[in-house]
């Protein structure tokens, strides 16, 4: 049989940048199967509450797809959010994202917003 | 010649592992581009393929050999035919699964027909249409 891409978790880019106790991890790529345990990965190493970070937003505004392995994921930051009290938000992603969401119910588990801007400072350093 | 191969639109095969799924729903979005089937449709078609392979990546070859995953997408009657194909223990249920139990509902909600067969008791084939 033909070899899958080698680099399946290369299609998803994780960025966080924290402003006092705030972090911004923006997505950009695909959140799916493979991609999604460098979501959890980035969060972990925030160590939110431990390092001060009292506020996670989570921007989906760069994805191009998304499935339910990732709502899986969405679900679990928000209980660990919930666990370990600290807020997590959402920025809305694009429109397959919100339908995704919808369908399933899950953004009624979530805080959404439609920008980063609507809970945090709008200058963020890395 | 089969009047679905005249409308073949994609076919490919590959290990059912994770890392396939990308791949294959990535070669099905590029082959459906030139069908013109607009933005939200095309999004829902991958969406559900997507599902329907990261279901027998998960759950296909639960204690036996890893083996295939085939994905194929005609055009016939002005639908569009999708089939994810594998040759894994059926449709058995889970009690260890790590699923939400989201991706067969959401599929369903998202197709015009589904279909899931268990062709002599070996593998699973589903099958959704979308009329275009």
């Amino acid at each position: 049989m033909p070899e899958t891409d080698a680099a399946s978790a290369d299609y998803l880019e994780v960025e966080a940048r924290t402003h006092r106790r705030t972090a911004l991890v923006a997505l950009r790529g695909e959140l799916d199967l493979v991609t999604v345990s460098k979501v959890a990965e980035v969060i972990d190493e925030l160590r939110p509450q431990a390092t001060g970070v009292r506020h996670i937003v989570l921007d989906l505004r760069g994805l191009t797809f998304m499935d339910v392995p990732a709502l899986r994921e969405l679900i679990r930051q928000n209980e660990y959010a919930r666990s370990n009290r600290h807020n997590l938000a959402v920025v809305r992603g694009t429109a397959p994202i919100d339908k995704l969401l919808a369908l399933t119910g899950v953004e009624e588990m979530l805080v959404l917003v439609d920008d980063p801007d609507d809970l945090a400072p709008p200058t963020w350093t890395r | 010649m089969d009047p679905v191969d005249d409308s073949l639109v994609y076919a490919n095969a590959l290990p059912a592992e994770p890392a396939s799924v990308g791949t294959l729903r990535r070669g099905l979005s590029h082959a459906l581009q030139p069908l013109e089937i607009g933005a939200e449709r095309s999004a829902d078609i991958v969406l559900v393929v997507s599902e329907a392979l990261t279901n027998a990546s998960v759950h296909a070859y639960v204690g036996m050999p890893l083996g295939p995953v085939a994905l194929t997408a005609a055009v016939s009657s002005g639908s569009l035919r999708v089939t994810v194909t594998d040759e894994g223990r059926g449709m058995l249920p889970r009690t260890d699964s790590p699923g939400l139990g989201l991706g067969l509902g959401l599929i369903a909600r998202l197709t015009d027909a589904l279909e899931i067969s268990s062709p002599g008791g070996r593998g699973t084939e589903i099958s959704v249409s979308f009329v275009l």
